[in-house]
């Protein structure tokens, strides 16, 4: 049977929608909604095939499913070549699936330019997918970096007061990692001859060389994740970016990062990753403590959660650089449920902004009699955020720290604290926006959510909790995956005692990544 | 069965907390008592079932989660010793769930109370019919969330979100540990499922961990990590500074969660690890010292505090204390035995004081009390069985388990034992004292609340007032009928265990199983009139290696061990009546003679000083440095250096362009000249 | 050695009577006629243009060697009557507006244009040094076309003089090879460089002459000086059509020189371009940051330019010279379609010039800001656009060759470049909009905006396409 190219179909779809919003002909009104629905009917429509490709998707096998293959850059020999395995669909779906509720989220409080934010948002879909779908290094690096493209756009034009400075970090600093990843890549090339990415993971390459590789990526990837010390640009541009851009920039872009690593620096520069892994822990464990504490002081409900933002990247670098099952399969978990549950937060602080219109923590207070519903659905998601057991916050948090448990114990130790801070400052926030007596007489007047809201939040609450009882539904289908590039590995780690057990001769070993 | 026992109040919490408003309040209160009737039935009906037939299961539900080797199921662990938990949750809960039908039915948010009530119940119950720790961990945080909703309850007051806040975050502390000692356990065991590690634990009893260089014992940092994280949970010392505040909470809801059922939490999950403590000799020795010093210091501020929820939160401590030193010497059920009294008559105690507070329209402090007990006479006798039942005397509850639990620490025969059993004696004085100065100061002498309060003092409804009367059933026959079967000695064998102590335990490490017959002891009538061994009663859900059965050596402890309780309990009660009593003025004098103690007393022991400034001031501290890290180190010397750098860059590169064609030249010539001599050097040196 | 053969000089030839030809018409006819000579020289690059790609593309050589035909001069040639095409076409209403409509630029323009195809064929280095003088006459007054301006004048005299010192350079250097080789003839030379084990260091002197005259022509640092002064001082018509072709025939003879008689001592040659290339990318980047006038960044981003493409050159491989015609030919298309937008920057009557003077014209002009956007970004080297392959290319073939110095050099300095590209987007879109330009946007320019804007963007669909005759182009050169 013919099967429908359905990966470039969903890459391509928003871009189709792009020249129909183009089309739109008009005066100023008319123009805007009309490019509000084709934007959004053009996001369900992608959503949809999403679905199909998650209830299609195949997960017995760790091979790559969907893909497709054609000529691009023939002098090259570098081939057009998409494909999606366990680790890479869901940040597809993702994609996916946040777009819609960023543009549904920006129906009312964008009004200005509202045609040029609807095309950036599908661009800047067509753009994420691509990255998670190319299985070529060379396509993969073209969508990574054109991302930055409509995000500069996003937060310059519709963005906060530092608005520029903000847009400018964001851009140039993410484009100087890259770069870097762009010379690597080309090295790569020079070496194996390819860059499809299936045979780079196959090929060996010269451990000493694989440093420097690593380096490169690490400066690219460690940038989008980001890891401390080079976070300093998300609070800024989480700060001035429209709650929209907040929401796909913890959503999506974030992972960016964490996906590079898994599909580029583990599997094809191992040995490297071996070296370097103890480092990653420490640098996670400090991100987490550092960014926690920070976050606990935040005045600017944003930076607060975009601080959080950091923390709770700090356990994916642990946990995937631990190369444990456990671990990986932790750092991927956090990476879904950080999406949903940031981008929620996100999207919370949006409906108190576009009330009252300042992140001020201090501004609100007691606003608990007036908005009951929202009251319960920021609850449930800071919750999550803070990683109680029954969200998929707890999941996430829980396999990346066990996974390190096994490999680096004094530095689960440390990290774990993270979850005590985590606690404070997220209740903190909560307790100083919702709770108290009610002061401020205007944080009063604010109506509760609107269906519109709660028709943006209501299916995050669900899946949160979804996949903090169930999380069987992420991991049934990233498991094969997750355990070939461990056992893969794995095999590149010589083994040290960390470990043993005698019981009546029989000994169990812990093994324990060292360079 | 088991699923009604547990997920009744689950489903009673959906309904009321997703339609509270449509159904209204009535309907709320109705639905979410039933449930906790359902509840409470089906859990008495699993007693008869599993303990007294003794035939203990496990239903599996779900996989929760999978991950490599990592499995963990959502299960249901229905053995004796969840059965005995659910028993007295459930039992509880109901009387505290028809309680606060009438103790909230002027608050306005009622219908979220009762749900918070019930979904509180429910993690409870998720905690102890868990059948891995990892389920266990849910209701763990589960029951920590509750408390936290139902102690920030009335969020317009700042002292309530602020100890709710308070109460998560110190939880947290302990819950982290707890999640620690699991990681330790999955490392280890490679599963930590119950049964997988209960059974596994003899064959890892001298496991080495190799961290940070030197070799630890396995079992003792696993139940060492595990231990702390009951701290937490049951407020021992060191992380029980958020027990007393959580009083800002409603009374219910202080007889419920931190008093009868959640701050017992810890003791029950390490009696559910039993078999793992049983190999970590160290830790329980800590256990033992830590249960004292708190039962112990608990009680010292007790005797001094003025708002009478406190005084009975720290009496809870300290009866929390009793329960821990029974854990480290080995005496599990007796532990779990003083876990069921004291939840009725610290449940009584509480709900009582309810009443008083109720009274008095919300009046806590004892100082503007007193002369009550013509007013309300029920809530007064109450009080009483309450405080008899706490301070041990004959033929209360609290009797039998204090006693049990004393006379095995002073029989297990350590030290651990003989210093738990000296503190404890004094914290028993100590314990009847305040318990008689509370009763005094509010039902006795002058009144000293305003006149209009006083005015409309009125007696509890019936609805509140039978709730009473049930959980004073139990704190007064609950000790004689159980006190067998809980913690009774076998008769079978029994001498022979107790030679063979005498001789000097044996240590070779083989465990105690009384082989359990299926068809048990068959017996239709009433379980309990028959004399019951204990072992039958727990089977295997409670392990005790045999040199560890203090409490088989307990039966046998001297008369005066037996007696030594009452004696000074009595003694605790006549003090106080004398000082309260007859001469008011002696409190002062003490206070003026020993100011220190006071103080040290007064003030809680300085524990919240002391953490508000070694680790909350300290953190926010290092977060506002961090924050200025990120802009004056960080960035300064990462982008915006990079940004300064290149303008300055930058304009050295334009102030070249001086418009000059005579310079520009002269750039090129300079230019051409540096690459020829570049080449002339490169042939020199042989290029 | 064909005898007299001028079939493979035909496109020349037939530039140069039609220049004859208009000149007279000019002349005769004055005023009426200048937009028609205009018009007629676009023609007629069209129709050579015709010519050159219905003509045999054999590899040809005629008058005794002084002139080379092959793929890689044809495709340049191409190239070159495009970038005339467009510059005329950019040219035509700026003029009318400045009041500077006389059809001698349009000779001038035609003549450099002859100059310049005569470059990229010359293989003698006599005629080297003829064509690029008759190219640069031309261009020195095209420079000062605007005689009662104070600053076109004074661009005129600065580019005269120095050009006049490059040139000396030039002969000096030529003179030099010719006395230790004793001949001119590209392939004469290059056996006998190839016959000397020892390269003697008159060669090699005179190689660094030449090397930095034509570095200037390339304005490539330190032979930059000249550049940001000439192009904010002569018109923006002209500054548009020296940023446009000039520097794509310059390197082309550049390239040509290397390749064919200095291929034995690239050994030599190598470091002075790895040189020239680094140079020019720092300066390129750095120095265009805190620029206020956009035609003085756009000189900046020209020297950067041209240092991505001199790393090709330094590779030294036909891989890199594939790639740097690629990057010439994008390179060309985008400052056109750049241009376009600056000269389209007229307020109240006269030409503006400041990057500030464009804010906000994404919504008073949003096509024109969109396009603008578009380049700028694809000149930053952001994917997709078509900036993004030929860097991409640059940077493959010097890292084929191991010299990852200049690869992180490049993408780092790119990085630093991107600053000032974004800049100009920053003003166009988050600034607050000044009252927009006047007058509705030509066709001629429209059609030069549309056409670049859909090149960038849609050279990621079939990118294949303009490599591969960028390397047929490129392979000619080894071959031959």
């Amino acid at each position: 049977m013919v099967e429908l190219p359905i990966l470039s179909i969903m890459t391509f779809l928003p871009l189709v929608g792009v020249l129909l919003i183009l089309l739109v002909r008009g005066e100023e009104q008319a123009v805007a909604k009309n490019s509000r629905y084709m934007a959004l009917y053009t996001s369900l429509f992608t959503l949809a095939f999403a679905v199909y490709m998650f209830v299609k998707f195949d997960g017995s096998t760790a091979d790559f499913q969907f893909t497709e293959k054609g000529e691009w850059l023939k002098p090259l020999g570098i081939n057009y070549h998409m494909g999606i395995d366990g680790i890479s669909m869901f940040f597809v779906f993702l994609s996916a699936l946040l777009t819609p509720i960023c543009i549904l989220s920006a129906w009312e409080s964008v009004e200005k330019r509202v045609r040029e934010y609807m095309i950036a948002f599908l661009v800047l879909e067509t753009f994420m997918i691509g990255t998670f779908c190319a299985l070529d290094s060379i396509l993969f690096y073209v969508f990574f970096e054109a991302v930055l493209i409509p995000m500069f756009i996003i937060i310059g034009v519709w963005g906060g007061p530092r608005r520029v400075y903000a847009s400018y970090k964001f851009f140039l600093y993410t484009l100087l990692g890259s770069v870097l990843m762009l010379i690597a890549l080309l090295t790569l090339y020079a070496k194996v001859g390819s860059t499809d990415i299936p045979a780079l993971m196959a090929a060996p390459v010269d451990p000493s060389l694989q440093v420097w590789l690593w380096l490169a990526f690490f400066a690219s990837f460690a940038v989008k994740l980001p890891m401390w010390p080079v976070h300093t640009w998300l609070p800024d541009a989480h700060v001035e970016a429209p709650t929209a851009g907040s929401v796909i920039l913890a959503g999506v872009l974030l992972k960016m990062g964490g996906y590079g690593f898994l599909r580029f620096s583990l599997p094809i520069m191992p040995d490297a990753s071996a070296l370097f892994g103890p480092y990653m822990l420490w640098l996670g464990v400090i991100a987490i403590i550092y960014t926690s504490l920070v976050a606990l002081v935040q005045e600017d409900m944003k930076k607060l959660v975009a601080y959080s933002s950091v923390a709770h990247m700090g356990y994916v670098t642990i946990g995937m650089f631990t190369g444990t099952v456990q671990g990986i399969e932790g750092g991927i978990f956090q990476m879904i449920s950080h999406a949903l549950i940031s981008g929620a937060l996100f999207l919370c602080v949006g409906v108190l902004y576009d009330r009252l219109h300042t992140r001020e923590i201090s501004r609100y207070g007691g606003i608990v009699p007036n908005m009951p519903v929202f009251a319960v659905i920021f609850m449930i998601f800071m919750l999550g955020s803070v990683g109680l057991p029954g969200t998929s916050g707890f999941i996430g948090e829980f396999l990346s720290l066990l996974g390190a448990f096994q490999i680096n114990t004094l530095a689960t130790l440390f990290a774990s604290t993270g979850l005590v801070l985590g606690a404070a400052y997220m209740l903190l926030l909560y307790r100083r926006v919702m709770f108290g007596p009610s002061v401020n007489k205007d944080a009063m007047d604010m109506p509760d959510v609107n269906m519109r809201e709660l028709f943006l939040l209501v299916p995050l609450v669900g899946m949160v909790l979804w996949l903090g009882i169930f999380p069987a539904t992420v991991m049934d289908r990233i498991g094969p995956s997750v355990e070939k590039l461990s056992a893969d590995y794995q095999k590149h780690v010589e083994i040290r005692l960390e470990m043993t057990v005698d019981v009546e001769g029989q000994t169990r070993k812990e093994e324990e990544a060292v360079p | 069965m088991e699923f009604i026992a547990v997920f009744a109040p689950f489903v009673g919490f959906l309904i009321t907390g997703l339609f509270g408003k449509q159904l209204g309040n009535t309907a709320v209160k109705l639905m979410t008592c039933a449930a906790m009737f359902m509840a409470a039935g089906a859990s008495i009906y699993l007693f008869y079932e599993v303990n007294l037939q003794g035939n203990p299961y496990t239903t599996i539900i779900a996989t929760w989660l999978e991950s490599g080797t990592l499995k963990v199921d959502w299960a249901l662990r229905i053995d004796q010793l969840t059965v005995v938990m659910m028993c007295v949750i459930n039992i509880v809960s109901t009387c505290v769930h028809v309680y606060s039908v009438g103790y909230m039915s002027h608050d306005d948010h009622q219908s979220r109370f009762m749900s918070f009530l019930n979904l509180f119940t429910f993690a409870m119950l998720m905690l102890v019919t868990a059948n891995n720790l990892l389920q266990l961990f849910f209701g763990w945080e589960g029951v920590g969330l509750a408390s936290y909703l139902l102690i920030g309850f009335w969020h317009h007051k700042h002292s309530a979100n602020a100890a709710a806040q308070k109460a998560f975050v110190v939880n947290r502390v302990g819950d982290l540990t707890l999640g620690l000692g699991m990681m330790a356990t999955f490392a280890v065991f490679g599963s930590i499922d119950f049964d997988i590690i209960f059974a596994e634990a003899s064959k890892y009893a001298d496991t080495d961990f190799v961290l940070f260089g030197q070799h630890i014992h396995a079992m003792t940092a696993i139940c060492l990590l595990l231990f702390i994280g009951s701290i937490g949970k049951s407020a021992q010392i060191g992380l029980h500074t958020w027990l007393p505040d959580a009083m800002e909470g409603p009374t219910p809801v202080s007889a419920l969660i931190h008093a009868a059922t959640m701050v017992t939490a810890g003791v029950f999950l390490l009696a559910r690890l039993s078999p793992l403590f049983e190999y970590a000799p160290e830790i329980r020795v800590l256990v033992t010292v830590t249960g004292t010093a708190t039962a112990f210091i608990a009680a010292t501020i007790g005797m001094t505090q003025f708002d009478i929820k406190r005084v009975i939160a720290y009496s809870t401590m300290s009866q929390l204390g009793y329960m821990f030193f029974a854990l480290g010497v080995s005496a599990y059920s007796a532990a779990i035995f003083h876990l069921m009294t004291h939840a009725f008559f610290k449940a009584l105690l509480f709900l009582s004081a309810g009443s008083v507070i109720h009274a008095l329209s919300d009046e806590q402090d004892m100082r503007n009390m007193g002369g009550l007990w013509k007013k309300i006479p029920f809530t007064y006798i109450m009080m009483w069985t309450g405080a008899l039942a706490l301070a041990g005397i004959p033929p209360f509850a609290g009797f039998y388990s204090k006693d049990i639990v004393m006379e095995a620490a002073y029989a297990a025969g350590t030290w651990s034992g003989q210093f738990a059993f000296w503190m404890s004696l004094a914290a028993v004085f100590m314990t009847s004292f305040y318990s008689w100065r509370l009763i005094i100061l509010t039902f006795h002498g002058k009144p000293r609340a305003s006149k209009e309060v006083m005015d409309h003092v009125h007696e509890s409804p019936a609805v509140m007032l039978v709730p009473l009367f049930v959980l004073a059933m139990g704190a007064v026959f609950a000790g004689a009928f159980f006190y067998e079967p809980f913690v009774g000695g076998e008769k079978a064998h029994a001498e022979a265990i107790h030679a063979s102590a005498e001789a000097g335990a044996p240590h070779e490490t083989t465990r105690v199983k009384i082989e359990h017959d299926v068809e048990a002891p068959v017996i239709e009538e009433e379980g309990n009139e028959i004399v019951w061994s204990r072992q039958d009663f727990w089977g295997d859900s409670i392990l005790v290696l045999e040199e560890n059965d203090s409490l088989q050596f307990a039966h046998s402890a001297p008369e005066w061990v037996k007696f030594s309780p009452l004696v000074v309990g009595l003694l605790g009660i006549m003090m106080a009546y004398l000082i309260y009593m007859t001469q008011p003025g002696v409190p002062e004098k003490v206070k003026r003679t020993f100011p220190v103690l006071h103080a040290l007393s007064f003030n809680k022991w300085y524990f919240d000083e002391m953490y508000e400034f070694l680790f909350v001031r300290r953190a926010f501290g290092l977060g506002r440095l961090f924050t200025l890290g990120d802009r004056k180190i960080i960035d300064r010397f990462g982008p915006d250096g990079g940004a300064t750098i290149s303008r300055a860059t930058a304009g050295m590169f334009s102030r070249f362009q001086t418009g000059f064609i005579y310079q520009y030249a002269f750039v090129m010539m300079i230019a051409v000249i540096s690459l020829l001599s570049w080449f002339v050097f490169r042939a020199e040196g042989g290029g | 050695m064909t005898g007299f053969d001028l079939i493979p000089l035909l496109p020349e030839l037939f530039l140069a009577i039609n220049a004859m030809v208009l000149l007279l018409l000019g002349v005769s006819s004055g005023k009426s006629a200048n937009h028609f000579v205009f018009w007629a020289s676009a023609f007629c690059y069209v129709v050579a243009a015709a010519v050159m790609v219905f003509f045999s593309w054999g590899d040809a050589v005629v008058l005794n060697g002084m002139f080379k035909f092959d793929n890689f001069a044809g495709f340049m040639k191409l190239a070159i009557l495009l970038g005339l095409l467009s510059s005329t076409a950019l040219s035509v209403r700026y003029l009318d507006d400045e009041g500077l409509m006389r059809f001698e630029y349009a000779i001038l323009m035609m003549m450099a244009g002859i100059g310049m195809m005569l470059m990229v064929s010359a293989s003698n280095l006599l005629s080297l040094y003829m064509a690029l003088e008759l190219q640069s006459l031309s261009l020195y007054v095209l420079a000062a076309f605007r005689r009662n301006s104070v600053q076109s004048a004074e661009a005129g005299v600065k580019y005269f003089s120095l050009g006049a010192l490059s040139s000396g350079m030039i002969l000096f250097g030529i003179s030099l090879i010719y006395g230790f080789s004793g001949t001119l003839d590209y392939a004469a030379l290059q056996t006998t460089l190839s016959s000397l084990e020892q390269i003697p260091v008159g060669i090699t002197f005179g190689l660094v002459f030449l090397l930095a005259g034509l570095a200037f022509k390339i304005s490539a640092v330190p032979f930059h000086m000249w550049t940001p002064d000439v192009y904010q001082g002569a018109p923006t018509s002209v500054t548009a059509f020296f940023a446009i072709v000039p520097k794509v025939a310059a390197m082309a003879l550049l390239m040509r020189l290397l390749f064919e008689p200095f291929a034995p001592v690239s050994g030599q040659w190598e470091q002075i371009v790895w040189f020239l290339s680094a140079a020019s990318m720092v300066v390129g980047a750095f120095a265009a940051i805190v620029q206020e006038n956009i035609k003085r960044l756009m000189a900046y981003s020209s020297i950067g330019n041209m240092g991505y493409a001199l790393i090709g050159v330094a590779a030294a491989s036909a891989a890199g010279v594939g790639a740097v015609i690629l990057y010439l030919f994008i390179y060309l298309v985008m400052t056109s379609g750049a241009f376009a937008v600056i000269v389209s920057m007229r307020r109240n009557g006269k030409a503006v010039e400041n990057i500030g003077d464009l804010a906000g014209l994404s919504q008073t002009k949003p096509a024109l800001a969109y396009v603008m956007a578009i380049l700028m970004f694809s000149m930053s080297g952001i994917p997709p656009m078509a900036g993004f392959f030929g860097k991409l290319m640059i940077f493959q073939t010097v890292v084929a060759q191991e010299m990852y110095v200049l690869a992180v050099l490049g993408v780092v300095t790119s990085v630093v470049a991107a600053y000032y590209y974004l800049r100009v987007i920053k003003v166009m879109f988050f600034d607050a909009p000044v009252d927009g330009f006047e007058k509705e946007v030509p066709f001629a320019r429209r059609a030069v905006l549309v056409l670049s804007a859909l090149f960038v963007l849609g050279f990621i669909v079939k990118p294949s396409l303009v490599i591969a005759i960028a390397q047929s182009a490129a392979d000619s050169l080894f071959t031959g």
